[in-house]
C-alpha cells in the first residue's frame, strides 16, 4: 500500500486517549450538552465507530497495517457531518503544544476521506456529485449556463469587475436564490456596486474537499482565486457559511493565498449599519431564534474569526424583533446535519439531525428560525417541512433585506 | 473462539439482523477501552481483543435471546457500555459476542419521595444527573468518566470517584436490579425498600462482578437530595507526608465529600493548560470538598484551614464559587491525561499508562508510597502518584515504552512487588477500576483460597462459563504484560 496522506496525522491520531468525551457529554467550559449529534435520538446506530475516537482508532489500525479499506470503513467515515463538536470538546484536542492544537480531528477525517477517495471507495451519489463538478462546477447537477439565473429579472444585472465581489455559491445560485436576491439588494442598499462572477465563478471546491477529492478541490479553487484577482476585487463577501470556510481553510490548506480580504456579508452588514450606511427603519414583529453555522462557527475559532457576535448584534438592533436563543448555541450549536457531505451520502441521517435541531428551536416558542448559511437553511427548512414545524425559515440577510432602506 | 455459521444464524434470528453485525470495520471498532491493554495492540497484527460479533441490544428481549442462544452454543459474552473501563473489563479476551447496552439508555422513573431512580444500563451518568437535578437530587458516586461512562458499566465495576470519601461506592447505592442470567431467565434481585435483611446481598454480588454472572438490564438506584452549599478548599504541602498527616487531622473530625491528592508532575503540567486559576506549585497538593448545609459547609472549611495551616500548608485558596470550583475539578478528572504533554512525537505511540487502583487504611499510605518509590527507583522507574487520598484509593502509575523490553521487564517486577505491598498492609488490587482483564493474573494474590469459592459462585449462576470469560481471574492465556514481552523480546 502506498503512504496515505493521513500518515501525516499519525502523531495526532495517537494522542487520542479514548476517553470518550467526543460521545455524550462534555464538562469541557462546564457545559453538559451532547456532543456528537449523531448519537442524539438514534440518528445513527450509535456505534462506537461513529465516534471520533471509534474513527481515530480504527484509522490507527490502517496505518498499522490491520485493516484494509473497505467500504464499511467508507460509510462509517463519510457518515459525519464534521460539525467539529468532538474537536471542539475534546480535552487533549484543546489542549495546545508549542501553540497547536494536539489533535485535530475533522481535519483526521477528511485526510483519511481523500485516502478512501484515492481507492475508489467513495459512494456511486458522492462520485456522481464530483464527475458533474468536475464538468458543470456545481454539485446540484445543474447546468452551468444557468448559475446566473438567480439574478432577479428587475434588477439591473450586477457588473463583472469591481472591488467588492459577491462570491455567491452553488446552493445560493441553484437552490436557495432568495438569499443571493436579498444579499445582492442588501448591499445596493449599502450604496456598494458589487459586482458577481457570472458564469466565471465555480464551486468553491468545499463538497470536493469534505468528499475527500483535493485535486479537485484544488483546481476550483485556482480557478476562482485568480478570476478574483483579475476582477480588480479587494473585498469578497459570502452569504454561505460553507463557501466563506472553503476560502478561509480549505484554500490555504491547498496552497492558496488569496490576496483579497473575506468578509460574511453579515459581518459587513453589520459593519455597515453601525456606520450609519445602512438604515434599519423597523416594521418587524416576531420572535427569531437563531442558529450558528459549524462553518462559520467552529470551523473558524482556531483562526478567531468566528462569526458567533455579529449576527446577534444585528439581530438586537431590528426594532419590534424579539430574540431568544437556543439551548445549545455559539460553540456549543448543534449541527444542522447538511455539512461534511452528509446531506448527500445519507439525507436519512442528515435530516435526522436536522429534525433534532428544528425542534429544539420550536423549543424556544420562536416562530422564526434564521441563520447565516443557505445550505443550513436548506437542511434545517426541509425538515420543518417534514416534521410539519410551524416555524418559518428565513436567512439573516433576508431580514436585514426586509428591514431595510 | 470462531463464530460458526451456525451460531450466527442462530442469533440472527433470534435478536433480528438489524442488530446483529460482523463487518470488520465495527468488530475493530470495539477492541478496545479507555485502559492501558488495548494498547498493547500496537505490536501485534490484529487487534488482540476482537469480538466475532457485535449486538446491539435494545430490549430486555433482545439481552434474553441473546444470552439463549450463547449459552446453547456456549458462546462468550462481553457486555459493554460506553468502553469507558481502564482495566479491558469491556474487552473481549475470549471473542465471541460483545453486547452493546448504549442503546437501553432510559431514565425509567424518578422519585424523590422514595428516594429512588430506576434506570436502564446504558445510562449516561451525566444524562441521570441531568435528570436528577431537575428534582434537586443527586446520585453521589461520580467517577471521573461520569460524562461518558454509562451507570451499567458502574454498577458492573463498583464505580466511585472523587465522592467516595463521603459517600461510598456505587454498590452502596444500589437497591435493586433486574438481571438476565446466562440462561437466559430475567430476575428481580433485592427490592425498592431502603433496608434489606431478608436472605444472601444478592444485589451486590452483582455489583462489581464486572459481567461474569449476568447482565444487568435495570437498576433502583438510591438518590439523594443536593446539598445546600459546596466549597472547595485546595493546599500545597513541602512533601507527601505533611499532605497526608493534614489529611489524617481532617479525617479524624469531619468528612469531606473528597479528599485528593496531586503531585507535584500533575500540577506542573495541569497548571500549563488552566486559564484562571493555578495550582499551588508544591510537591503535594490537597483539594478538599465539604458539602451539606450553609452553617455546616461554612464551620467545616474553618477547621480545614486551621487543621492545613498547623501541618505548615504553603499555599491556601477556599472557592466558594460553582464556577471556580468547576474550573479546578476539571483540571483534576484531566490530571491524567494532562500528562500526555510530556511526551514527544515518538514517544506519544509507544507509551501505555500503567494504572494501579489500590486502596489501602490511610494510616499505611505512607509507607506504601515510600515503598513504591524506593523499589521504582531501583528499576528506574518514575511513579505518577495521585488520587483520592480521603478513602486510601491511590492511582500510583507510570508509563511504560511499549516498545522496550527493559521497560516492560521492569514494569512485570514493579507491578509485583507493588501488589504483594499492598496485600501485605491490607490493602485491595483495585480499588474502582475492577480487576478485568489487567488485573486478573493478580488476583489470587490477593485471595488466595477464597478464588476458588469465587468460581463455584461464578458456576452455579454460569454453568458454560459463557459470561465476560477472562475477567476476575485468568482463563487460561498468559498476563498480558508477559505476553507483550516475548512479543517484543
Amino acid at each position: 500500500m502506498s503512504k496515505l496522506f493521513v500518515e501525516q496525522f499519525k502523531d495526532e491520531i495517537y494522542r487520542c486517549i479514548r476517553c470518550g468525551y467526543c460521545r455524550d457529554f462534555s464538562r469541557y467550559r462546564d457545559s453538559a450538552y451532547r456532543v456528537c449529534p449523531l448519537r442524539e435520538n438514534d440518528a445513527t446506530p450509535g456505534f462506537e465507530p461513529y465516534s471520533a475516537r471509534g474513527r481515530l482508532m480504527l484509522i490507527r489500525y490502517v496505518l498499522e497495517g490491520k485493516l484494509s479499506l473497505n467500504e464499511k470503513l467508507a460509510e462509517l467515515l463519510y457518515t459525519c457531518p464534521t460539525c467539529r463538536n468532538c474537536w471542539d470538546k475534546c480535552y487533549v484536542a484543546q489542549t495546545k503544544l508549542k501553540g497547536e492544537h494536539m489533535l485535530n480531528q475533522v481535519e483526521i477525517y477528511e485526510a483519511f476521506r481523500h485516502d478512501l477517495f484515492k481507492a475508489g471507495l467513495v459512494s456511486p451519489r458522492h462520485k456522481q456529485i464530483l464527475d458533474w463538478a468536475e464538468r458543470e462546477h456545481n454539485p446540484y447537477l445543474e447546468k452551468h449556463e444557468d448559475r446566473v439565473k438567480w439574478i432577479p429579472e428587475n434588477v439591473a444585472p450586477p457588473p463583472l469587475k469591481g472591488e467588492v465581489v459577491y462570491f455567491v455559491g452553488c446552493t445560493a445560485s441553484y437552490r436557495q436564490k432568495h438569499v443571493a436576491a436579498a444579499t445582492l439588494r442588501l448591499l445596493r442598499k449599502a450604496g456598494i456596486n458589487v459586482a458577481v462572477m457570472g458564469s466565471e465563478e465555480w464551486c468553491c471546491g468545499s463538497p470536493m474537499m469534505r468528499i475527500g477529492h483535493r485535486d479537485l478541490a484544488k483546481a476550483v479553487a485556482q480557478h476562482n482565486v485568480s478570476t478574483i484577482e483579475k476582477m480588480g476585487a479587494k473585498t469578497v463577501v459570502f452569504s454561505c457559511a460553507g463557501c466563506y470556510r472553503a476560502f478561509k481553510v480549505d484554500y490555504p490548506d491547498l496552497g492558496l493565498k488569496p490576496t483579497f480580504e473575506l468578509r460574511h456579508v453579515i459581518d459587513l452588514a453589520r459593519q455597515l449599519v453601525n456606520e450609519g450606511k445602512l438604515t434599519i427603519k423597523g416594521g418587524f414583529k416576531g420572535k427569531v431564534t437563531l442558529h450558528d453555522p459549524c462553518h462559520t462557527g467552529r470551523h473558524l475559532v482556531h483562526l478567531k474569526a468566528e462569526l458567533y457576535e455579529q449576527p446577534r448584534e444585528v439581530l438586537a438592533k431590528i426594532p419590534g424583533l424579539e430574540f431568544v436563543e437556543m439551548e445549545r448555541n455559539r460553540r456549543n450549536s448543534w449541527c444542522c446535519g447538511a455539512g461534511g457531505g452528509l446531506r448527500s451520502y445519507n439525507s436519512d441521517v442528515s435530516l435526522a439531525l436536522a429534525k433534532n435541531r428544528v425542534r429544539e428551536a420550536e423549543k424556544t416558542g420562536a416562530d422564526i428560525l434564521t441563520s447565516i448559511c443557505p445550505f443550513c437553511y436548506r437542511n434545517l427548512s426541509d425538515a420543518m417541512q417534514m416534521i410539519n414545524s410551524k416555524m418559518k425559515m428565513y436567512d439573516l440577510v433576508e431580514i436585514l433585506d426586509m428591514v431595510t432602506e | 473462539m470462531t463464530l460458526t455459521e451456525g451460531a450466527l444464524k442462530l442469533l440472527e434470528d433470534a435478536v433480528g439482523r438489524d442488530k446483529v453485525f460482523t463487518d470488520e470495520a465495527v468488530l475493530y471498532a470495539y477492541s478496545w477501552d479507555s485502559g492501558p491493554l488495548s494498547l498493547l495492540t500496537l505490536h501485534y497484527d490484529k487487534p488482540m481483543f476482537m469480538p466475532d460479533v457485535v449486538v446491539k441490544a435494545e430490549t430486555v428481549e433482545d439481552v434474553i435471546n441473546t444470552l439463549n442462544v450463547a449459552n446453547v452454543e456456549k458462546i462468550p459474552v462481553t457486555p459493554r457500555g460506553a468502553g469507558t473501563s481502564l482495566s479491558g473489563n469491556s474487552l473481549s479476551v475470549k471473542g465471541g459476542i460483545l453486547l452493546d447496552l448504549t442503546s437501553m439508555n432510559a431514565v425509567k422513573s424518578i422519585n424523590p419521595d422514595d428516594r429512588v431512580a430506576v434506570v436502564e444500563p446504558g445510562v449516561v451518568h451525566r444524562a441521570l444527573e441531568e435528570r436528577l437535578h431537575e428534582h434537586a437530587m443527586f446520585f453521589p458516586p461520580e467517577p471521573g468518566s461520569a460524562d461518558m461512562c454509562t451507570i451499567g458499566g458502574m454498577l458492573a465495576n463498583n464505580a466511585s470517584g472523587v465522592r467516595a470519601c463521603k459517600y461510598g461506592t456505587t454498590r452502596d447505592w444500589v437497591l435493586g436490579l433486574k438481571v438476565v442470567l446466562p440462561t437466559g431467565a430475567l430476575v428481580s434481585l433485592g427490592s425498592r425498600a431502603l433496608k434489606d435483611a431478608s436472605g444472601y446481598n444478592l444485589t451486590q454480588l452483582f455489583v462489581g462482578s464486572e459481567g461474569t454472572l449476568g447482565v444487568i438490564v435495570e437498576a433502583a438506584l438510591k438518590i439523594l437530595p443536593c446539598p445546600e452549599q459546596r466549597t472547595l478548599i485546595i493546599a500545597g504541602f513541602r512533601g507527601l507526608e505533611e499532605a497526608v498527616k493534614a489529611a489524617q487531622l481532617i479525617l479524624r473530625r469531619t468528612t469531606p465529600s473528597s479528599l485528593e491528592l496531586l503531585t507535584e508532575k500533575y500540577v506542573e503540567t495541569m497548571n500549563k493548560v488552566m486559564k484562571h486559576f493555578k495550582y499551588p506549585p508544591c510537591k503535594a497538593v490537597i483539594m478538599v470538598e465539604l458539602d451539606g448545609s450553609q452553617v455546616e459547609v461554612e464551620h467545616g472549611s474553618s477547621f480545614v484551614a486551621k487543621e492545613f495551616k498547623s501541618v505548615g500548608a504553603e499555599a491556601l485558596e477556599v472557592y466558594w464559587n460553582e464556577n471556580d470550583r468547576a474550573e479546578l475539578w476539571h483540571a483534576r478528572h484531566h490530571a491524567g491525561f494532562t500528562i500526555l504533554r510530556m511526551f514527544t512525537s515518538s514517544e506519544v505511540k509507544i507509551k501505555a499508562a500503567h494504572i494501579h487502583d489500590v486502596c489501602l487504611p490511610l494510616s499505611r499510605i505512607l509507607e506504601y508510597l515510600r515503598y513504591a518509590e524506593e523499589e521504582a527507583s531501583k528499576l528506574g522507574i518514575s511513579l505518577l502518584p495521585y488520587g483520592h487520598l480521603g478513602d486510601g484509593n491511590l492511582h500510583v502509575n507510570w508509563y511504560v515504552d511499549t516498545s522496550s523490553e527493559a521497560s516492560i521487564r521492569a514494569a512485570i517486577a514493579l507491578t509485583k512487588k507493588m501488589i504483594e505491598k499492598v496485600i501485605e498492609l491490607g490493602g485491595t488490587i483495585s480499588a474502582e477500576h475492577g480487576v478485568g482483564a489487567l488485573r486478573s493474573h493478580y488476583v489470587s494474590l490477593q485471595h488466595g483460597p477464597l478464588l476458588e469459592y469465587m468460581k463455584r459462585i461464578k458456576a452455579v449462576f454460569d454453568p458454560n462459563n459463557i459470561m465476560n470469560p477472562g475477567k476476575l481471574w485468568p482463563e487460561d492465556e498468559e498476563d498480558f504484560l508477559e505476553q507483550l514481552l516475548k512479543k517484543v523480546s
